[in-house]
């Protein structure tokens, strides 16, 4: 099992859950856990990926507090117990 | 002058005699450097840059620009200009609402104000005149109770931009508060107006929205900048974007995930209760309205009320002063944090300032530096204390001081978490290592908005960056450093970076007042803006080495996930940072001066 964090309006777009817990076999990747969570939470389709399965721009996936885009991206294999987080864009001052 | 969007017209106030001269802006230096910011600067720099601060021959400036009070989107910002006495810098610190918009529209482009009354006096203003008033009767009293009264006297199409008793006993941090909840937060103006006698700004103006030079132009401009801020892919988008939806405080777990969100004092860098304070959780639980601004579609302000021990209806709970009497204090409490905020305001006083001073005597408490017990997350004590320090009693006398005063005075310097002694905000450089060379070159002390890097860091505007890397944030920080110094001087809502950049501000700028400038026309003046403070900042005496980080940052290693193991590198940002600028070690030599015109 692995749960992933949802924040700001993706928490809201996945009916106020603040964690997702998606099954995930052994050597599972960042980018099979969202897949999982997608087809857990419909609603949040097309504020993740893109159509061509890509992560929407300025949404940021971290696990263990570091952005995806530093470690392997989508491909980024998850072991156990590893904390997922999602953001839509944000910022403010 | 010749240019559209401003006024023209410069209210010159000498409290001492109580008389008022008007004049008019010289147009070149309308063209070099803009308005608010930049024009308040150069005026603060003519009037001297060796005055005390807490003198009467400091200049107290209220700066609009020539977007103020437009139709430009998001431009009901005004700029307080002054020579801070927190910091012995010069300093700017904008509000928004409808101040800014109300005084363009009552004729001024700003408000100069020298001397000091031999009594409390207020300035009235409508009709491009200006008036000092007796407020005897206000002084002493808190700003809801001043915009109140002043409300109540002079009826509707009213601002009013005041101080509290905290202004009044001179705390270094003092702030100016309009329509209640709306702080210049930062620098302590508030403190050179209570030196001065000057209670608070009243403008009264019904809408009259100034004409763009140059129409078209300027419906095509408007209609493009409109269209990017709305986009639903951006954070600013009205109702949908993040910013919109949970205002500044959407940050709190974003910086805590990725281990950049200080907590007591900055000795950890994660806070295992931010959900309780964030964004999210406000909205679920006391969250009962989104005010907003002067043209402003995205109303990021938040109103919260709450009930009971905590009780009170306030519209500022940002994600600033939640971090620094939320996080920084072990506070996970959010009605407390809403009534010290709300508290603060009244008083008049920077929140990130006094929860900083705060958490660091929360600090000396527990190393026993001192004799009073100060606990973490103690909320009836930081109640107690505020008040202690809005009135400057007791130990609240020496917080009064500031946090890098009082850390000398309680005996251990290195709880100081200041660079040129203004308190660090809300974004850890241990996890965010742009806010670190950010924090050390900005010109008034540490500070977030000089160069907003996660605007970089976390979001991808302009650019996608590492927060972990150094590499490239010297150069990064002079370039938001440029791009916010002209925002500040349209005056505009810095959160339309998030979605706008240089092309759209050029657009917009050059139909209003039909100078012709491209994007990198305004970074140039930009950067003339930010050379033009440091040449203040350096002929009052901050010179090579000025630019810093406190030890903290710089020698204990982040412990929490994201982060772990970093510290933040600061002198290899300077060396980069110092050749992106031509500075030599912090100090603006005059090639550059001569370069930029300035002299």
């Amino acid at each position: 099992m692995a749960a992933i964090r949802l924040y700001a309006t993706l928490r809201a777009r996945a009916g106020g859950e603040r964690e997702v817990d998606v099954g995930l076999q052994p050597g599972a990747s960042i980018g099979d856990a969202i897949l999982a969570l997608l087809a857990r939470k419909p609603a949040l389709e097309g504020h993740i990926l893109d159509d061509a399965g890509r992560v929407v721009p300025y949404v940021s996936v971290f696990i263990e507090g570091r952005d995806i885009r530093y470690l392997d991206g989508l491909a980024t294999v998850l072991s156990d117990g590893d904390e997922i987080a999602i953001f839509p864009p944000v910022a403010g001052g | 002058m010749n240019l559209g969007g401003y006024a023209d017209r410069i209210a010159r106030v000498d409290l001492r005699s109580g008389g008022v001269a008007y004049e008019h802006i010289d147009e070149v230096d309308a063209r070099k450097y803009v308005g608010a910011r930049g024009l308040g600067v150069k005026y603060m720099l003519d009037n001297g840059p060796a005055v005390d601060p807490l003198g009467p021959d400091n200049l107290l400036c209220f700066m609009n620009g020539p977007l103020t009070g437009t139709d430009v989107t998001m431009s009901g910002r005004m700029a307080i200009v002054t020579k801070s006495p927190l910091t012995g810098t010069v300093t700017d610190s904008h509000h928004g609402g409808w101040s800014a918009a109300r005084l363009r529209w009552a004729g001024f482009d700003g408000l100069l104000f020298k001397g000091r009354s031999a009594k409390p006096v207020y300035a009235f203003v409508e009709d491009g005149k200006l008036e000092l008033r007796d407020a005897s009767d206000l002084w002493g009293k808190g700003v809801h109770e001043t915009v109140k009264t002043l409300l109540a006297r002079h009826g509707a199409d009213t601002s009013v931009i005041a101080i509290g008793q905290a202004g009044e006993k001179l705390v270094r941090y003092a702030s100016f508060l309009n329509e209640n909840d709306r702080a210049s937060g930062r620098g302590g103006t508030g403190a050179v107006a209570g030196s001065k006698q000057l209670k608070a700004v009243v403008v009264t103006a019904k809408k009259a929205i100034p004409k763009a030079k140059n129409k078209d132009a300027f419906k095509a401009a408007h209609q493009r900048a409109l269209a990017v801020l709305m986009d639903e892919a951006t954070v600013t988008s009205p109702r949908k974007g993040g910013l919109s939806v949970y205002g500044t405080n959407v940050l709190m777990n974003i910086t805590n995930t990725i281990g950049a969100l200080g907590a007591k004092n900055s000795q950890q860098t994660t806070f295992a209760a931010a959900e309780e304070i964030a964004g999210e959780k406000i909205k679920e639980t006391i969250l009962v309205h989104d005010p907003t601004c002067h043209a402003c579609p995205v109303a990021c302000k938040k109103e919260v009320e709450t009930h009971g021990k905590y009780a009170v209806h306030m519209e500022s709970f940002e994600y600033e002063p939640a971090w620094s009497l939320g996080a920084n204090c072990g506070n996970a409490n959010r009605e407390s944090i809403a009534f010290l905020i709300d508290l603060c305001n009244d008083y008049g006083m920077d929140a990130i300032e006094l929860g900083q001073v705060l958490g660091m005597a929360m600090e000396a408490s527990e190393k026993e530096l001192i004799k009073e017990r100060i606990e973490w997350g103690d909320t009836d004590r930081m109640v107690q204390l505020t008040h202690m320090v809005g009135r400057r009693e007791g130990i609240g006398d020496t917080m009064a001081e500031g946090t890098q005063r009082a850390a000398e005075k309680f005996g251990d310097i290195n709880m100081a978490m200041t660079v040129k002694g203004q308190s660090t905000p809300a974004y850890d450089p241990r996890g965010l290592k742009g806010m670190g060379i950010a924090y050390a070159t900005s010109n008034r002390g540490a500070c977030h908005l000089r160069a907003y890097t996660p605007a970089s860091e976390l979001l991808g505007v302009p650019e996608k960056t590492d927060p972990l890397a150094w590499e490239g944030k010297g150069k990064l920080t002079k370039l938001l450093q440029d791009l916010h110094a002209v925002s500040d001087s349209f005056d505009l809502c810095k959160f339309s970076a998030f979605a706008e950049g240089p092309e759209e501000y050029a657009a917009q700028y050059s139909a209003v007042t039909g100078v012709a400038a491209t994007g990198d026309d305004l970074l140039r003046i930009g950067e003339r803006i930010y050379n033009l403070e440091r040449y203040y900042n350096n002929l009052a005496g901050f010179r090579e080495g000025s630019d810093y980080l406190p030890k903290r940052f710089l020698e204990e290693p982040s412990t929490a996930k994201g982060s772990e193991g970093h510290v933040c590198e600061l002198d290899l940002m300077l060396r980069e940072y110092y050749e992106a600028r031509g500075w030599e070690n912090g100090v603006v030599p005059e090639s550059k001066l001569k370069e930029l015109e300035i002299i």
